[in-house]
């Protein structure tokens, strides 16, 4: 009775599932394991990225989720529906490759079309939803083109037009830009986001950028090693990352070695063990009282640079050691008393720090993030 | 390294070269219209006699029948074969697949004699010996390794992402195959059918192993015709098969270049 009651809820639970779930996929290639245990969830209309350096097995993931793959424990699920045995040509998920693979014997329309012809999509309907979808990506006068008479840019449009004139349940891009040159590609996320906007649809992305990821998306997963790292959106991973290699993918960090002792979920720097000034303390939910050391990731644009003395809270002495110059901002190395480097981002104000001066870093209030495996 | 250069010499050595190529296959064509019974050269005025001898004595007409019949389906069936075979093993890309297409090659690194050889003993067995469906599956085979090298030469400038795109656009496999993958290697399978088909239209080994006494192809009648008397009809029937096969391969150069203006036009 039990029992029966608990699977009873679980499909209840299931049925009640919007969107793309990947629930506890592992995957391995021989003995290799590319995904642990991997699970996310893609809540319909959502702009999701999938980030990682290469090997980290977000491509794998996306293939499994595309149907090229199949998961060896674990599901994914699509409204509640387990995609599990279904081959990728019955699961209606229009898909964005990194060559653009265009059909080359057809012409920009017939690509287009393509989706449709398979779908027994009648001629005049056809043709209508072909120019809908040629303007939606602005490529309307070049229907006749055969793709290889087009650029990469536009290929990538006539892609995107062929991946969505089908109306699919979700539209999964892998690394769809990273073969453009940097202005097209900048243009090109900018027309994505647009797309996104207005087709209320799921997007599954995957790159290795992570500028692009973070522009893109509004949420983002990063796996590492076959395993998501952390889940959350831009904001969130950018600002509080989870364990060294988060804050070490995600743009730059400082690494703040500390000491002292957790009390009530709060943890009280030593005075000896930590390079401030005034020992700081910090939010450390989680962990058990006592005695504990960890490493705190703060990122360089959130600080100030100060006369020696000046300045009260979170503050750090040193001397400054590198100052390089990029326009808008001035990237500034500190080595600290201990000898460890300290890196600072300002915004350009017309003063430019001198090499060898002793100067006073004043950190942001709540910019010390501790890390989970420091 | 420097330039050769365009000396007298040199392309007299190149004339030379092409003249000992070409010549001798040429010889045939006034040989087949001397006025003599015998093969010699016409010496006073020409005659269409042994042209047509060559269209109305049925042995001859039921060789060019039987040659007819087994290259075209010997070439269908290797056409078919060599073509999955090609893009299955590009679809694979790895080692094993580059095993089967070596494979796939040895009947052309074969000695014919030795395969003909094999082949006979083999079909003493299966009772296939003197018959025309023995010596199809006999030609299916030579003339595989033709069509698995063009095939797969188109089949490399291919994008493998191409199969995974139809698919995710709804299409199956045989779909794919059938819309996205033979239409862009057909310059290959046609090119590799021409070739199959000419091996079989001129194929003499394996057809007197396993011929025995029941099948005369163009290739075999000849071969018997210069053993047993010289009949100039041989010299007609010679240049049929040369003009026939320059046809086929004129027809295949002019596809080739028709395709190359398309593309340089396109691009």
């Amino acid at each position: 009775m039990d029992m029966n009651l608990g699977a009873g809820a679980g499909t209840a639970d299931q049925a009640a599932e919007t969107g793309l779930v990947v629930d506890r996929v592992v995957k391995h290639y021989g003995r290799v394991e590319v995904l642990h245990d991997v699970s996310l969830g893609i809540e319909p209309g959502r702009f999701v990225t999938l980030l990682g350096p290469s090997g980290s097995g977000k491509s794998t993931l996306l293939m499994c989720i595309a149907g090229f793959e199949e998961v060896g424990a674990g599901d994914i699920r699509l409204d509640g529906r387990s995609l599990r045995g279904l081959p990728p040509e019955k699961r209606d998920f229009g898909m964005v490759f990194q060559g653009y693979a265009l059909f080359p014997h057809l012409t920009v329309a017939e690509n287009i079309a393509f989706p449709l012809r398979i779908r027994g999509v009648g001629r005049a309907e056809r043709e209508s939803r072909v120019r809908a979808a040629l303007s939606m990506v602005r490529m309307d006068g070049l229907a006749d083109r055969l793709p290889r008479q087009i650029s990469g840019g536009q290929q990538q449009r006539v892609a995107l037009a062929r991946a969505i004139v089908f109306e699919p349940r979700v539209l999964l891009l892998d690394e769809p830009l990273s073969a453009l040159d940097r202005g097209l590609r900048a243009e090109m996320q900018e027309e994505l986001k647009r797309l996104h906007g207005e087709l209320a649809l799921s997007f599954i992305y995957v790159t290795h950028d992570q500028e692009e990821a973070l522009f893109l998306s509004d949420k983002v997963a990063i796996l590492n090693f076959g395993r998501i790292q952390q889940v959350g959106d831009p904001a969130t991973l950018y600002s509080r990352p989870v364990n060294r290699f988060v804050a070490g993918f995600l743009g730059r960090s400082n690494l703040i070695e500390l000491s002292g002792r957790v009390i009530s979920g709060v943890f009280i720097a030593d005075p000896a063990g930590s390079p401030f000034a005034v020992p700081p303390r910090l939010e450390a939910p989680g962990r058990d009282d006592g005695p504990c050391r960890l490493t705190a990731c703060h990122r360089p644009e959130r600080a100030q640079l100060a006369a020696p003395g000046e300045g009260e809270g979170l503050a750090l002495d040193g001397e400054i050691a590198q100052v390089a110059y990029h326009g808008t901002t001035l990237e500034v190395a500190l080595r600290l008393a201990d000898g460890s480097a300290f890196h600072v981002s300002l915004l350009n104000r017309g003063v430019l720090p001198q090499r060898g001066e002793r100067a006073r870093v004043l950190l942001d209030p709540g910019s010390l993030v501790p890390l989970a495996d420091g | 390294m420097h330039t050769l250069k365009r000396s007298g010499a040199t392309l007299a050595l190149a004339w030379m070269v092409l003249s000992f190529l070409l010549l001798p296959a040429f010889v045939v064509f006034p040989v087949s219209l001397t006025t003599t019974r015998y093969l010699s050269l016409p010496r006073d005025g020409v005659s269409f006699q042994h042209w047509r001898t060559l269209f109305t004595d049925p042995a001859w007409m039921s060789g060019i029948w039987e040659s007819l019949v087994i290259a075209t389906v010997s070439t269908a069936i290797a056409v078919a074969a060599g073509t999955l075979c090609a893009i299955g093993c590009w679809r694979l890309g790895t080692r094993v697949a580059e095993q089967v297409r070596a494979a796939m090659i040895l009947p052309l690194m074969v000695p014919t004699i030795v395969y003909a050889l094999g082949i006979y003993r083999l079909y003493v067995e299966l009772d296939l010996v003197g018959t025309m469906l023995g010596v199809i599956l006999a030609h299916a085979v030579t003339g595989l390794p033709y069509v698995v090298l063009t095939v797969t030469a188109s089949l490399s400038n291919l994008d493998p992402a191409l199969e995974k795109a139809a698919r995710s656009l709804g299409a199956n496999v045989p779909q794919t195959l059938a819309r996205v993958i033979v239409p862009n290697v057909l310059p290959g399978v046609l090119s590799g059918a021409i070739f199959a088909f000419i091996h079989s239209w001129d194929e003499l080994v394996i057809v007197i192993f396993i011929g025995g006494r029941a099948l005369f192809t163009l290739p075999r009648l000849m071969w018997d015709g210069i053993n047993e008397n010289l009949d100039p009809a041989i010299a007609a029937v010679a240049s049929a098969l040369i003009l026939f096969t320059l046809v086929v391969l004129l027809v295949e150069l002019g596809l080739r270049a028709r395709r190359e203006r398309r593309d340089g036009g396109a691009a």
